[in-house]
């Protein structure tokens, strides 16, 4: 009996796919080969491109005995390596001849793969991809290359103060943990220390059949969705795949001054923590966080009426992984203002918090969810939504409609929200790269990445 | 200025009290002519770099081409081919069949009425020094312009194009940017499917002496960066 139910559903769910599925409408299906995934069908003239986003849980960057950049190195290695029997110029190849592309990111907790193509070529470019994900080649020559542009890339971001700043901010809200070695690559000549044998052992470990969002969206009907699905993961180990990594951020209260004689610009941060984005109300956050940041906003007002300056700050989010998501107030200031532009900005943010003054709430409201209604239209750009919807346990239903969502947020709302979720101005973070120890009285004073650990 | 958007040409007049709009557009102002004098310097530099860099760039006169659109066309065709791994192509030499360039960017543009500038920027591969991928280059370069640029490489470049002329996805997005290119380099605009037309039409001899420009005489400024360290 509970046979027959399981493929009366099956059944039911594919030909609802093929046949009743709404243009732009989200549904949960399963591939003939038991795999769930989301699909939104665009069935519109003038697209024809498909896009599969697939999301794969992964602790690698959690453990201090893995090396921190294979997950970087590994990412890039896989797309660059070409085939058995494919050279890594002819692969890029027939990608070229069809418009089609992909690519792997690592993240700390997830890894994230996007697979775009056109409907003509499905059948030439998912077998190929399926392929490059599970037999990769890794020639070693191509993983050194890649590790040594890696190590190029970190050295050169490393020289900014910017960069140094946000590496000490890291480590104080870390100490030592390993993910510490993800976010930062503190050891950058370490980076050429990556083998062939660590980036098989991290994609044997978290390539696998367990993913943990698939998503595919465009020009396909739900039964070739579900068999693109099949081909592209049929290759892999089955299985378990690792847990996603979970972090212990500490964002405690802490003045911190980077001593860096050399450098030519004093920058600071202001940082503290938002709730994971798997609480909700992640929308609510980002039209703050642009009211905040907006050039005509608080932030900007305050800088140029009370310190006469016009300093680019940036306010904005970020995941450091899905536990610890950030919120920064961050830029340059001149040396001999820092304390005039540390009191000012952390005035106007608590003043703002307790009561945003927005004279263009509905303007500024509805000019993001415009923007978000263009943005989500795009093949690949609802892939990656509904993906994170389906990480964040959010209703993935919604991800095609984000800017109806963005519109029915109330000024109250955001003044709720402000005032529950978001840190007290005196509960942030500060932080400060700057070539003057003496700039800003009372911080603890660091003149090593390392030390930030210490400051209490 | 640019207005793009889901608006008529009567919504725009009306928000500028008519007085913008309904003039013929103005043709653009020529940059000035490019001198004729032949310059090559090559020179090495210390710089904050991480690892070896060559920057190679080269001014030269452009060949007729045609009407505006031809000649983006025929330099567009060439710029692909160029940058794919198709033989003629810098990326198989370079960058796979021998590690010389781990990555690198190439940039071709017309300059005012008659120029045409060639950028390469590239990083290194370990081992190698900016001197001997600037002697690659060169190689590479003087090859494809004394042998043709393939016939199969022209028309491959010629296909892979035409699903974005013909992308509505993304249509309104390439539309807005060739217009702000356009007047951002004094050029007349031209439209959309000018360019296609012209992409359609474009003959291997007009890529080909786009090509042979860019290894003949020009202003040739080529500078080997290394680590300060080093």
């Amino acid at each position: 009996m509970k046979f027959v139910k399981a493929v009366l559903i099956c059944g039911l769910l594919s030909a609802c796919g093929e046949d009743d599925t709404g243009n732009r409408e989200v549904i949960a299906l399963t591939s003939p080969d038991g795999h769930s995934f989301q699909f939104m069908p665009i069935i519109e003239d003038g697209v024809s491109d498909i896009t599969v986003t697939i999301a794969w849980a992964t602790d690698w960057s959690y453990d201090a005995a893995n090396h921190p950049a294979v997950p970087f190195v590994g990412a890039e290695a896989i797309l660059s390596g070409g085939t058995s029997t494919l050279k890594p110029q002819a692969l890029l190849e027939v990608f070229d001849d069809a418009n089609a592309g992909g690519h792997l990111s690592a993240g700390a907790d997830y890894i994230y793969g996007e697979l775009g193509f056109p409907r003509e070529y499905t059948d030439k470019i998912v077998p190929l991809a399926a392929e490059m994900l599970a037999k990769p080649q890794l020639d070693p020559a191509w993983v050194s290359r890649i590790a040594a542009g890696l190590m190029a890339n970190q050295e050169q971001s490393k020289a900014q103060s910017a960069t140094q700043m946000w590496m000490a901010a890291r480590v104080a809200i870390f100490d030592d943990a390993p993910i510490l070695g993800y976010l930062s690559l503190p050891d950058t000549k370490g980076i050429a220390d990556v083998t062939r044998d660590m980036v098989f052992e991290w994609h044997r470990q978290t390539l696998t059949q367990d993913t943990a969002a698939i998503v595919v969206t465009g020009a396909i009907n739900a039964a070739d969705a579900g068999r693109v699905v099949d081909t592209l993961l049929g290759q892999l180990p089955q299985g378990p795949a690792r847990p996603a990594g979970v972090s212990a951020p500490n964002f405690a209260q802490r003045t911190i001054l980077l001593h860096l004689p050399d450098a030519e610009k004093t920058t600071i941060g202001l940082i503290g923590q938002l709730p994971p984005t798997r609480e909700g109300n992640d929308l609510v956050d980002l039209l703050a966080v642009r009211i905040l940041g907006n050039s005509d906003g608080p932030l900007f007002d305050a800088v140029r009426s009370e310190l006469r300056a016009s300093y680019g700050l940036q306010a904005g989010y970020a995941n450091f992984d899905r536990s610890a998501r950030v919120l920064f107030i961050t830029g340059e200031v001149e040396g001999e203002k820092l304390v005039a532009a540390r009191d000012v900005i952390l005035q106007t943010y608590a003043d703002f918090r307790q009561d945003p003054q927005i004279g263009d709430f509905e303007k500024l409201r509805d000019g993001l969810a415009d923007g978000t209604d263009d943005n989500v239209k795009y093949v690949n750009v609802a892939a990656q939504t509904i993906r994170e919807f389906l990480l964040d346990g959010q209703d993935v239903k919604m991800a095609p409609k984000l800017g109806d969502v963005i519109r029915q947020i109330t000024i109250d709302d955001v003044q709720m929200r402000l005032r529950s979720a978001f840190p007290k101005a005196d509960d942030l973070i500060v932080i400060v790269a700057s070539p003057d120890a003496d700039a800003l009285p009372g911080a603890c004073v660091i003149t090593q990445i390392l030390q930030a650990a210490t400051c209490p | 200025m640019v207005i793009w958007g889901n608006l008529t040409v009567a919504q725009v007049k009306q928000a500028f009290g008519g007085g913008y709009l309904g003039q013929e557009p103005q043709s653009a102002t020529p940059l000035p002519d490019l001198p004729d004098a032949t310059i090559n310097d090559v020179s090495q530099v210390a710089a904050a770099v991480a690892t070896p860099m060559l920057l190679y760039q080269k001014l030269v006169r452009r060949p007729e081409c045609g009407s505006p659109a031809a000649c983006q066309a025929a330099i567009g065709i060439l710029y692909d081919a160029l940058t794919s791994t198709l033989s003629g192509g810098l990326a198989g030499p370079l960058r796979f069949d021998a590690f010389l360039a781990r990555s690198f960017e190439v940039y071709l543009f017309d300059i005012g009425e008659d120029g045409l500038l060639f950028q390469f920027y590239a990083n290194t591969d370990t081992g190698v020094t900016p001197q001997a991928l600037h002697n690659a280059l060169d190689d590479v370069l003087a090859k494809t312009a004394q042998n043709g640029l393939p016939n199969e490489t022209f028309q491959k470049v010629k296909e892979r194009a035409l699903p974005d002329f013909n992308d509505r996805e993304n249509e309104q997005i390439a539309v807005r940017d060739m217009l702000i290119d356009q007047i951002s380099n004094r050029r007349t605009p031209y439209d959309r499917n000018a360019l296609k037309d012209a992409w359609q039409q474009v003959q291997p001899d007009a890529v080909q002496s786009v090509l042979q420009a860019i290894v003949g005489d020009g202003r040739t400024v080529v500078r080997y960066v290394n680590p300060i360290s080093q």
